[in-house]
C-alpha cells in the first residue's frame, strides 16, 4: 500500500479516494449540496460501472444491457415501498437476489452466442424489461413513481444526504474490493483467460459457459446494488433508470476509464460526469446556446480516447502488470 | 490383448458431399504413440476435432478410458485425461508463460469458482506450473507473456499445457509445424522420452519425427484409413508409397 503510493497511479488513486471518503465535509465547508448529489451519483454508477467492467472489461463480453440492473434494482424496491414495505433489509436483498436471478435467465440464454448476437440479446432483454416497466400503471408507467427511501431503523438515517453518500462510499469500497479480489483470484482468471482464447480454456478442460455465466451473474448482482442506492438517491423510480441509452453510457465509462482494470470505472464515471457537467456551461461562455450540443464535443473525445488511449484514463499512468 | 485407450468405431463425418471422415475405426493402446499421416485434406483435422469434441460425428462412436465419449462436451473429455496441442498456436497470449501453464494446473485442481484467494501465489499451483515449463525447457522464460515468446517456444508451451494436467492421452495436431531443424529435433528427443509410458496420437507432417517417434502408424486419405501398422510395414506398403510417401518423396 505504502509502496503503491509512490506511483503516479497509486497516488493519484489515493487522493481521488481520500477526496471521496470526504465529500461530505467539503461540500458542506463550500457549501454545495449540489455537488454532493453529483457525487453520490458518481459513486453509484461507479459501482455499476465496475459490475460491468467484471464482464465486459476482464471477461470481454459486451453486455449492452447492463442499465437493466439499475431498474431491476430500483424497482425492486419502488414497489415494495409502494405496497407499504419500506424496511431496507426486505427490500435490498429483494433487489439484489432479482438482479441476480435475471442475469442468471439473460446470461443462460445470451451466453451461448457471440459478438453482435450476444450484443443484440443482452439489449433485447434489457429492453423487454424497459417496456414492462414502462407499462406497469400501478407504478406510474412512463411517469415512473416517487417513492419514499428505505428505512433502517436503528441503523441509518438514509434521508440525511451525508449519511447516505458515505453509506454509498462504504459499497463502493466493498465493491472495489471485491473486484480487486476477484480479478486475481482462481475464478477471476478463468474468465481473464477465456477473453483471451476461451477455445484454448475450453481445451485445458475448462466448462466456460458455466464460469461465464456465474461472472454475469455476479456482475447483475452489483449492477441490482446500484440500482438499489439510484432509487434512493433520487428517492424516484421510472423506466428511465434502464434506457438503452444509459446502458451505453456505461459501456463508455468503463472503455473510457480503462477496461480490465480495478480503477478505471471509477475515473471514467468521475470523467463522464465532469464532462456532462462542465461541457454545456463551458461551450455556452463561448457563445450563448452552443452548451445544448456538449455531446458533439463529447462524441469526437471518445473516439479520440478510443483510437489513441486504448487503456483508457487509466493509461495515462503508464503501462500496468498483471 | 491390450484394451485401447482410446478407440473410435466406423466414425463417419460429411460437410455436404464430401466425407471427410470415411468410417474410420482406429485405437491407441495405452503407452502407445499412435502416429496419423496423410496428405492435405485427407481429413486429420476433421478426426481430430471429432476426438476432442470440437465436431460432433454423423455416426460411428468413440471410446476414451472404457466411457463411450461421443457425446461429451469438450471440457469433460479434458477432465478424463484427453489433452490436446493446437495446430496453429493457441496460448493465452496476454499472460506470462507460467501463467498458461498454471492455468492448465488449475483446470485440473478442481472447481475454480474461488473468488477471493491471489491464484498467482497459490504454490498448489505455481509448483508444478514452474516444473512443467522446466519440462520442456522454458524455465527462464516463466515471466515472459507468451506473446513475446518465439514461434517455437510457443509450441513449446503448448506441450507444457497440455502435459500439466497429466493426461493418460495427449492429443498432438502438428506439434512440429513451423518449427526449425533443431527446434524440431529437440522436441522429438522431449516426447521420445514419455515412449511406453504415456499414449500420445500424434498428427505430423514431417516423416523424420513421425519415424522416429511412432510405434504405430495410420495412413488417413480422401478421409479414409487406408493402411495402419508399424513404421517399417508402412514404409513398405505400396499403396501408401502411391498415395503419400510417394508424392512427398518426389
Amino acid at each position: 500500500m505504502i509502496a503503491s503510493l509512490r506511483t503516479p497511479r497509486g497516488l493519484a488513486t489515493a487522493l481521488l479516494l481520500l477526496v471521496l471518503a470526504v465529500l461530505p465535509l467539503l461540500t458542506q465547508a463550500f457549501d454545495q449540496r449540489y455537488l454532493l448529489s453529483i457525487g453520490t451519483r458518481i459513486v453509484i454508477w461507479s459501482i455499476a460501472a465496475i459490475s460491468l467492467n467484471m464482464i465486459l472489461g476482464y471477461g470481454g463480453l459486451v453486455s449492452f444491457g447492463h442499465a437493466v440492473f439499475f431498474g431491476i434494482g430500483g424497482y425492486a424496491v419502488g414497489i415494495l415501498s409502494h405496497h407499504g414495505v419500506q424496511s431496507g433489509s426486505v427490500q435490498w436483498p429483494v433487489g439484489i437476489v432479482a438482479a441476480a436471478l435475471w442475469a442468471a435467465l439473460i446470461g443462460a440464454l445470451s451466453l451461448r452466442t457471440r459478438g453482435l448476437y450476444f450484443i443484440m440479446i443482452t439489449l433485447a432483454f434489457a429492453q423487454l424489461v424497459y417496456y414492462v416497466s414502462a407499462g406497469l400503471e400501478a407504478y406510474g408507467a412512463d411517469d415512473g413513481l416517487n417513492i419514499s427511501r428505505s428505512r433502517f431503523p436503528g441503523l441509518i438515517d438514509l434521508r440525511d444526504k451525508a449519511s447516505f453518500y458515505w453509506l454509498c462510499f462504504a459499497l463502493l469500497g466493498g465493491t472495489l474490493w471485491f473486484c480487486s479480489r476477484f480479478a486475481i483470484s482462481r475464478f477471476g482468471l478463468v474468465i481473464r483467460g477465456a477473453k483471451s482464447n476461451d477455445l484454448r480454456m475450453t481445451a485445458l478442460g475448462f466448462p466456460v459457459f458455466r464460469y461465464r455465466l456465474a461472472a454475469f451473474t455476479l456482475s447483475g448482482a452489483f449492477g441490482g446494488l446500484a440500482g438499489i442506492l439510484l432509487a434512493n438517491e433520487g428517492a424516484y423510480i421510472s423506466p428511465a433508470m434502464m434506457s438503452w441509452v444509459k446502458s451505453g453510457d456505461l459501456i463508455v465509462i468503463v472503455v473510457l476509464g480503462g477496461m480490465g482494470t480495478l480503477f478505471g470505472p471509477l475515473y471514467g464515471t468521475i470523467a463522464f460526469f465532469v464532462l456532462e457537467e462542465s461541457l454545456p456551461p463551458l461551450l455556452d461562455l463561448g457563445r450563448k446556446g452552443w452548451g445544448e450540443y456538449w455531446q458533439i464535443v463529447f462524441g469526437p473525445m471518445l473516439v479520440l480516447i478510443a483510437l489513441y488511449a486504448k487503456g483508457g484514463i487509466d493509461s495515462l499512468f503508464g503501462r500496468r502488470h498483471g | 490383448m491390450v484394451e485401447p485407450l482410446l478407440s473410435t468405431d466406423r466414425l463417419i463425418k460429411r460437410f455436404g458431399g464430401l466425407v471427410a471422415t470415411d468410417s474410420v475405426s482406429i485405437d491407441v493402446k495405452p503407452g502407445e504413440i499412435h502416429a496419423l499421416i496423410g496428405p492435405n485434406g485427407a481429413g486429420k483435422t476433421t478426426l481430430v476435432s471429432q476426438l476432442t469434441g470440437n465436431l460432433a460425428p454423423d455416426s460411428g462412436a468413440i471410446h476414451f478410458a472404457g466411457r463411450d465419449v461421443t457425446r461429451l462436451p469438450t471440457h469433460a473429455r479434458v477432465r478424463l485425461g484427453l489433452a490436446r496441442s493446437f495446430q496453429i498456436t493457441s496460448v493465452l497470449r496476454e499472460f506470462t508463460a507460467l501463467d498458461n501453464v498454471a492455468l492448465a494446473v488449475q483446470a485440473h485442481a478442481g472447481h475454480s469458482f474461488r473468488f477471493l484467494a491471489d491464484a498467482r501465489r497459490d504454490e498448489r499451483l505455481r509448483g508444478p506450473a514452474r516444473q512443467g515449463l522446466a519440462d520442456v525447457g522454458l524455465a527462464n522464460r516463466a515471466d515472459t507473456p507468451a506473446a513475446a515468446l518465439s514461434h517455437g517456444e510457443q509450441r513449446q508451451l503448448e506441450i507444457a499445457m497440455a502435459l500439466a494436467g497429466d493426461p493418460r492421452l495427449l492429443l498432438l495436431d502438428e506439434p512440429m509445424a513451423g518449427m526449425g531443424v533443431e527446434e524440431s529435433q529437440r522436441l522429438i528427443g522431449f516426447l521420445r522420452g514419455f515412449k511406453g509410458r504415456r499414449a500420445m496420437l500424434l498428427i505430423e507432417h514431417d516423416m523424420d519425427a513421425v519415424f522416429q517417434l511412432a510405434d504405430r502408424i495410420t495412413v488417413l486419405v480422401y478421409g479414409r484409413a487406408i493402411a495402419s501398422g508399424p513404421p517399417g510395414e508402412i514404409r513398405a506398403n505400396p499403396e501408401v508409397r502411391q498415395a503419400y510417401l510417394g508424392e512427398e518423396t518426389a
